[in-house]
């Protein structure tokens, strides 16, 4: 059985602008391509965050958020300009809010290849769960 | 992967599985095959070419020929 009221929703973080300096200085955040789909068991996220390894992996709940941000780590070359850059960022950041069905406490992630792989359970009495029939 | 003159291909295949008996709300990820040809800058050496592969990112790495390096000019 489906519940009709979704799971999980956006909350965006753009612009991000650094704590010192209000209004001149503001860094773009990347924000990462996500599939959300959701099970008997729970719900799965995966996100595309290329070039993220797991030390530089951030991952949090804060109240009822799930808040997925990384950094890119690309060695950074001596004496080179950018010729082309598609990607002018190197942090990628986005939140999600978390219902009530779901239990934060048992979040399970994966970092492979870049694709982050989340797996939030539901809680035990919500799952969907088989009725035996007694003959 | 290759480079032919100034000409680098890159193409490859990225699969997305879809999840079992799931009900996506959210489908932004492209899977599939994939395919980019860029030019580089002249001068490029394709025998001095590396690449490396993390984290879903690929990073090439090629070098000037020898006499096309950028050479100081002495003024007397």
């Amino acid at each position: 059985m489906i519940t009709q009221t979704e799971l999980m929703q956006n909350k965006d973080n753009s612009t991000v602008t650094t704590p010192s300096r209000r209004s001149l200085a503001t860094e773009s955040v990347l924000r990462p391509q996500v599939d959300i789909c959701e099970t008997g068991e729970g719900i799965v996220l995966q996100a595309d965050l290329p070039g993220v390894s797991k030390e530089r992996l951030n991952l949090r709940v804060e109240g009822n958020n799930l808040v997925v941000e990384g950094s890119i780590g690309i060695a950074p070359q001596e004496q080179m300009t950018a010729l082309y850059a598609e990607v002018r960022s190197t942090v990628y950041r986005r939140s999600f809010s978390l219902s009530n069905e779901l239990e934060a406490d048992r979040i399970d992630a994966n970092l492979k290849d870049g694709v982050l792989t989340i797996r939030i359970p539901k809680h035990a009495e919500l799952r969907a769960r088989r009725i035996e029939v007694r003959s | 992967m290759s480079l032919q003159e100034n000409i680098l291909s890159v193409s490859g295949r990225r699969d997305i599985p879809a999840e079992e008996n799931a009900t996506y709300y959210r489908q932004e990820r492209v899977g599939g095959s994939f395919r980019r040809v860029m030019s580089l800058p002249e001068n490029v050496d394709p025998d001095k070419v590396e690449a490396t592969y993390r984290e879903g990112i690929v990073q090439v790495t090629v070098r000037r020929r020898e006499a096309a390096k950028p050479r100081q000019i002495e003024i007397h």
